[in-house]
């Protein structure tokens, strides 16, 4: 009973009264009922029994225990400092890479169906596109057979990446987009803000907005009946929805969805009965308790039925469908053409592992400097056992003081993370959050956290120093020798070794870094301003505006082509002779005349296209020294040599010095470079490295002269750039890393070698009573961690390497793992150690021996 | 501090405490309650009450007879103390007051 004592009785007496009342008059049931709803009733707070503050004993004990905890933190600052210091660094790591992990595996999880919603790829055995034959691209019919045909599916739609030019009366906005079929709404589970998800994109002329975008535009007025046109077009197209704006977390994010048919390609697509045109994601829902894999086996048999015998007569690869789930999609890496963000698990496994280790190192920081420190508190340990501390108290004293640190640390950490995340979001390019309220199990998951870590921390200390005999302790004046000595050696080797490992791995990706911006790439990245080509009209007036803009003395050349040179993007195949039954996998692009002054390219034998000639635009290329390797000539043999594409001959006119058409990850390939300025998807304008703003405004003059579409520029220097993003960002984070455990590490040092000085001290004043030099006492001191660090870098050697080995095999074009990388990452973990080291041996060693002997 | 003045609950249980008189007790005011309000309230809201009366020193209490139906339990008998009747008449006073000041009611009230 809740009940305080004093109302027991007359409650009890009212209620019973109650109940025997109800009983004659009602059933034995209700007044049941109705005795417990009255006892329900008393649950008032004037009712509770009052819990009196019952004072303990172990109170008084538990507050001496806070006492000399705070002291003992206050007294020794230096200890402290490093203590939390390096568990708050420690901290914030993990928390940091926590955030991030779990902002990776959050992707596309606001999907009410999320398990449910998959995409179909497939692989062309054989058909090797920019190192892999994997397509996230299938057919436009697809999504409707997968309907039709196959009852695990519920919904499918087809899905394509647009951006374009919204238009309403004098104003555009150019906004990326996406182009989808009527399914993509069922597949797809937006919540709508405004209109039908079921009729939004009934038909070819309905767009659907984001918030924002519908925000943007019209301000409060009510966009949904507003009428756009889209890009060039005449038609027009109703606005029939509003969507939320896609979130941070959604893999493909875009402003508007406008029915595919709004494009000629499809609709002419869809009419077609076979599948060889492979331009559309294909999403779809599976129904309820339906399997993925037995859905997978069926995709050969519509393989088989779809793929028309006469448009693969000459098709020697084989297909593949396959079934993925959308949040294993987001992590799949190595697919052509793939849509939307990506993922990648190999890099949140190495910053997962990284920050566990960083983690570790505090720990490890904290457990050393512990048991270092003990010993000045052994004298402690006695006492309370002679008064009557048993061990399992002392134990949890220990431990209890632990946790307390590493809580502090946590509160220190939380707010050290809400500085740096920002900074950290920016590295890794994602909107990482520290957000406790939408993440609610964040905050307990880091205090069980620092429940480990203090326990895992405070364990060793904790065990050693309850072990203690009261008598050694408090009979002996200071030299208690506390065990584990070999433990704390093994931890520094273990800490040294993790920071040899993570300066090794940073040099060598700061030195492959520097080797692909430094490498001789074949082409001249400077100075090339480039403007994707987003008003296909200007193609036909290229001509007549490249006229224009060589007038500017700023601008060297001018050229059109398929893509940059930075990375080529369409391939073919040809054959050397017509009658070969061997083809060959060339990479295609289209260019126009002036290309190798605009881009740099050198022509090793032959010419360069020219405008005046009919026939470059037809059947006359130029290729590289590979292909001509690969075809079997020289450079200079393959001049006026034919090759077979497309059952035509193909004149070779010239051969281009080999370069680089990919990033370095892939080998360089057989290239065939056509004339066509009609392929053209980027101006490229070659400038004087001079007054560029000025020839950059003249650029822009002329191309608003004749476009309504807004003018955008890039650098291909730039461009260059962004092909190693992924690796830029793992450098920084690796720098970052590797700063922070070398500190953490130096700073557990360092402590431990102000204790060792501390304990030694009555020795060195004897050593230097009989005669001992400075540097002998330096050198005495020094040198067992000198030892530790050797060990360290010893193990630490063959790992970094072979990590690194790893890491290097994605790049072709690779930096060989040189010894003094090796040397360098020994040397500066000597220095560290050094330092931490140095420091306190020489004040040990110059101290005056009479201070340290005097008291004897 | 002590809340002293007087809520309209509070102020039909004292009324009820001082119409019962000797039989003033939890249940049997709960059951007055019901029977003069027509409202139904639980024996636990009413002890509440009472009890906040008495803190209030509206009421005084003391533990009364046993009897057979409550298992020879004795009950705690409430009894309105002088504090409690100064107040229920100030609580009065002030209403009739405001209502002779209420013209469209003035002819009805003496």
């Amino acid at each position: 009973m809740f009940l305080r004592e004093e109302l027991y009785e007359e409650v009890q007496g009212d209620l019973e009264e109650k109940f025997y009342t109800d009983v004659k008059s009602k059933s034995v049931f209700r007044a049941k009922l109705n005795y417990w709803f009255q006892v329900f009733n008393y649950l008032r707070p004037f009712a509770f029994r009052k819990n009196r503050a019952i004072h303990l004993n172990q109170y008084d004990m538990f507050r001496n225990y806070f006492r000399i905890a705070s002291r003992n933190l206050l007294k020794q600052k230096l200890y402290s400092g490093i203590n939390i210091g390096g568990l708050t660094l420690g901290l914030t790591c993990f928390i940091v890479i926590l955030l991030y992990v779990q902002h990776e595996f959050s992707y596309d999880r606001f999907y009410p169906n999320i398990n449910r919603i998959y995409r179909v790829y497939q692989k062309q055995t054989g058909n090797v596109f920019m190192g892999t034959d994997y397509f996230a691209v299938t057919p436009a019919q697809l999504a409707k057979v997968m309907m039709d045909e196959l009852p695990e599916v519920a919904h499918a739609t087809s899905v394509q990446r647009t951006s374009g030019l919204l238009r309403i009366e004098d104003s555009s906005y150019w906004q990326e987009g996406i182009a989808a079929d009527a399914e993509f709404f069922n597949v797809f589970k937006v919540p709508f803000k405004e209109g039908n998800p079921r009729t939004a994109l009934k038909d070819g002329r309905s767009i659907v907005l984001t918030q924002s975008l519908a925000q943007n535009i019209f301000g409060n007025k009510n966009p949904i009946g507003q009428e756009f046109r889209y890009q060039d077009g005449e038609e027009d197209f109703t606005v029939t929805g509003i969507i939320p704006d896609p979130p941070a977390n959604a893999s493909f994010k875009y402003s508007f969805i406008i029915h595919l048919l709004y494009s000629t390609g499809y609709t002419e697509e869809i009419k077609r009965t076979g599948w060889s045109n492979n331009s559309y994601y294909t999403f779809f829902e599976l129904t309820e308790g339906a399997d993925a894999t037995t859905l997978e086996a069926k995709f050969a048999a519509l393989l088989k039925k779809y793929q028309l015998p006469e448009d693969y007569a000459d098709y020697s690869f084989k297909d593949q469908y396959f079934a993925q789930s959308l949040t294993d999609a987001y992590f799949q890496a190595g697919v052509n053409f793939d849509i939307g963000q990506k993922g990648n698990l190999k890099v949140v496994y190495a910053y997962s592992a990284v920050a566990l280790i960083v983690l570790l190192l505090a720990c490890v920081n904290y457990m050393n400097l512990a048991v270092a420190r003990s010993v000045k508190r052994a004298r402690e340990v006695g006492l309370r056992k002679v008064v009557g501390a048993v061990r399992r108290q002392l134990i949890a004293q220990f431990l209890g003081e632990s946790v307390l640190i590493a809580l502090f640390s946590l509160i220190l950490a939380i707010g050290l993370t809400y500085t740096i995340l920002p900074y950290f979001g920016r590295i890794v390019e994602r909107p990482v959050e520290f957000n406790l309220v939408a993440n609610p199990w964040i905050l307990p998951a880091l205090l069980a956290l620092v429940l480990v870590a203090g326990l895992l921390s405070g364990s060793y200390p904790a065990l050693a120093m309850s072990r203690l005999k009261p008598v050694d302790v408090l009979k002996a004046k200071s030299d208690v020798k506390i065990s584990g000595f070999s433990l704390q050696q093994f931890l520094i080797v273990f800490q040294f070794m993790a920071s040899v490992v993570l300066i090794i791995s940073s040099v060598v990706i700061y030195r492959q870094l520097n080797f692909m911006k430094s490498k001789e790439l074949g082409y001249d990245k400077e100075n090339v301003v480039t403007l994707w080509l987003k008003d296909r009209s200007l193609r036909e007036k290229f001509q007549a505006l490249a006229t224009q803009w060589q007038q500017h003395p700023g601008v060297v050349a001018t050229t059109i082509a398929s893509s940059l040179p930075v990375e080529i993007s369409s391939s073919t195949l040809i054959k050397k002779n017509p009658e070969d039954k061997d083809k060959l996998a060339v990479y295609q692009w289209s260019v126009g005349s002036d290309f190798t002054d605009v881009f740099g390219i050198e022509l090793v034998a032959g010419r360069s296209f020219s405008r005046d000639l009919k026939s470059d635009g037809e059947d006359n290329f130029i290729i590289n020294e590979t292909a001509a390797r690969a075809l079997g000539w020289t450079p200079e043999e393959a001049v006026g040599k034919q090759f077979d594409y497309n059952n035509h001959p193909g004149n070779i006119i010239g051969v281009v010095k080999d370069f680089h058409m990919f990033s370095m990850h892939l080998p360089i390939q057989p290239l065939m470079i056509r004339f066509s300025e009609f392929h053209g998807r980027f101006i490229a304008l070659k400038v004087k490295p001079g007054n560029i703003p000025q020839t950059l405004g003249f650029i822009e003059q002329v191309f608003k002269k004749n476009s309504i579409y807004p003018f955008e520029y890039q650098f291909m220097s730039d461009e260059y750039d962004k092909l190693y993003n992924s690796e830029l960002k793992l450098g920084e984070i690796f720098g970052l890393f590797t700063v922070t455990s070398i500190v953490i590490a130096s700073l557990g040092l360092f402590g431990l070698a102000a204790f060792m000085a501390g304990q030694r001290t009555k020795e060195i004043g004897i050593r230097k009573v009989l005669g001992a030099s400075v540097q002998n006492v330096v050198f005495l001191l020094s040198k067992d961690f000198a030892r530790w660090v050797l060990i360290a870098f010893a193990i630490a050697a063959p790992i970094g390497w072979y990590a690194m080995h790893v890491w290097l095999q994605d790049f072709a074009y690779r930096i060989g793992i040189s010894w003094w990388i090796f040397a360098l990452a020994g040397l500066s973990a000597f220095m560290a150690a050094g330092i931490s080291i140095g420091y306190q041996s020489v004040k040990a060693s110059r101290a005056n021996p009479v201070d340290s002997l005097r008291s004897e | 501090m002590i809340e002293t003045r007087l809520g309209e609950f509070e102020e039909v249980i004292l009324l009820l405490v001082g119409i019962l008189g000797e039989g003033a007790y939890a249940y049997r005011i709960a059951e007055e309650f019901k029977g003069q309000t027509g409202r139904s309230v639980s024996i636990g809201a009413t002890h509440s009450t009472l009890d906040r009366l008495q803190t209030k020193g509206f009421l005084k209490s003391e533990m009364g007879n046993a009897t057979a139906e409550r298992g020879g339990r004795r009950k705690r008998i409430f009894t309105i103390t002088a504090l409690g009747k100064r107040v229920l008449r100030e609580s009065r006073d002030f209403k009739v007051s405001l209502w002779e000041q209420y013209p469209a009611f003035k002819v009805n009230i003496v």
